[in-house]
This record gives C-alpha cells, structure tokens and sequence, in this order.
C-alpha cells in the first residue's frame, strides 16, 4: 500500500449534476409580427443574456467535477 | 659467569617449555575471551535490530537464526522503494489531471465567451432595427434565441 492514497471526491448529488436545461426558445417563424414596447424588449433580452450565462457556467461546472458530461457551451447551440 | 647460568638452565629446559607453552596459552585465553565479548557484543546487537524490525532473531536454530529478520528487513526495503514509486506516480498522475482539467475548462470557457458575444453583437444589430421599425420580426426572436443559446421550438 502506498504511503499516499488517491482518493475519489465525492460528488454532489445526481440532480445537481444534471446538464443545464435548455428548452426551446421562441419561435422564428417569419409570419410573427410583433410590436413590443422597449422596456419589455430589454427585458427579454437581459433574461436571455442571464439564461445563457447560467446554464453555460452550470455546464462547465459539472464538467469540472465530471468531465465530459455535458455538450461544451457554445459549441452545440448557435 | 654466563656460562655458569646457561649450564644451569639447560638443566632446567624442560620446565621453560613448559613456562613457554603456558604462556602462549594464556595468551590465547586472552585472546579468546575478547573475541567472545566482541561475538556477543554483534550478536546482540544484531538482536536488537531484529526486535526493531518486528521480527524474532531466532535464537533456537543456530543455522537459520537472522534469516527470518534479513528476509523482512529486505521486505521492509523494497516496500520503502516501492511506496515512494507508487507515491510518486499518484502525485504525478493527479497534477496531470489538474492540469487537463484546467486546459479544457479554459478551453469551454474562451469558446461559450466567443459564441454570446457574437450572439450580443447581433442582437444589438436586431434590436436597433426593431426599435426603429417599432416591430418585433423573426430577426429579432432569433437573436434573442441566440442570445439566450436556444433553437427555436420545432412545433
């Protein structure tokens, strides 16, 4: 037996090392016209922003403790 | 005069042969009981070691006393060696891994950094023209798609 001893992390439970879900988002059809006050475009936009900034991190935080387990951020989506 | 004595003592031959003898014998005696002390003295000491190691000298066979201990000292040695290889590899082998780690994590992160900013530079493009047209059209939802790293819903 060696004098040091690798040993396993443990790992946080399974439901926190589910890839970030990623539902579908709006639809682009191009028969969709809308008009949308400003502020409410704003809106949409930084939940968007957030949206992607979260699920990218959680992604490569549950890369870290267990490689390869979701797709790479922003190679898979467009 | 010398003559005398000599005359005398070769009367006495025998008796300084023997005189000769025995003290070459106690010579040897001397001799004898040093090397024994310095027998014992190694042979203890070699006990000692042997009780360090963990293992019995082996006082009763006289023919395999110390094999037993020279066999587990060996042990003890190439367990020594083998611990700090192991150790080593262990050491080696988890930096490596830190390292990888590292590397490909930068690597996601330079390109999910690339992909929303591309993604922000077109939704500020889509938005301004939403703005100025004061319409929402398919430009605009998939920039915010793109911004938000989604596809459209396949309906």
């Amino acid at each position: 037996m060696p004098v040091a001893v690798a040993i396993e992390r443990p790992l946080p439970p399974a439901d926190l090392m589910a890839c970030a879900e990623r539902p579908a988002g709006l639809p682009e059809d191009a028969s969709l016209i809308a008009q949308i006050p400003t502020t409410i475009r704003a809106g949409i936009i930084r939940m968007a922003r957030a949206f992607r900034t979260n699920a990218d991190g959680k992604d490569r935080l549950v890369n870290w403790l267990a490689a390869d387990s979701c797709p790479v951020p922003g190679k898979a989506v467009r | 005069m010398i003559r005398a004595i000599l005359s005398k003592l070769r009367g006495e031959a025998a008796f300084l042969v023997l005189l000769a003898v025995a003290g070459a014998g106690a010579w040897h005696y001397v001799l004898f009981q040093q090397v024994r002390a310095d027998r014992d003295d190694a042979v203890h000491r070699a006990e000692i070691v042997c009780a360090r190691s963990g293992v019995e000298w082996g006082a009763t066979d006289t023919a395999a006393r110390g094999v037993l201990c020279a066999r587990h000292v060996a042990g003890l040695v190439a367990f020594r060696a083998d611990a700090d290889q192991q150790t080593a590899r262990l050491f080696a082998k988890a930096m490596a891994d830190a390292s990888a780690r590292t590397v490909k994590d930068n690597q996601a992160a330079r390109l999910a950094a690339e992909a929303a900013s591309a993604a922000a530079i077109r939704m500020e493009t889509a938005d301004a023209e939403a703005e100025r047209r004061n319409r929402v059209d398919r430009e605009w939802l998939a920039a915010v798609n793109g911004v938000a790293g989604l596809r459209p819903p396949t309906r």
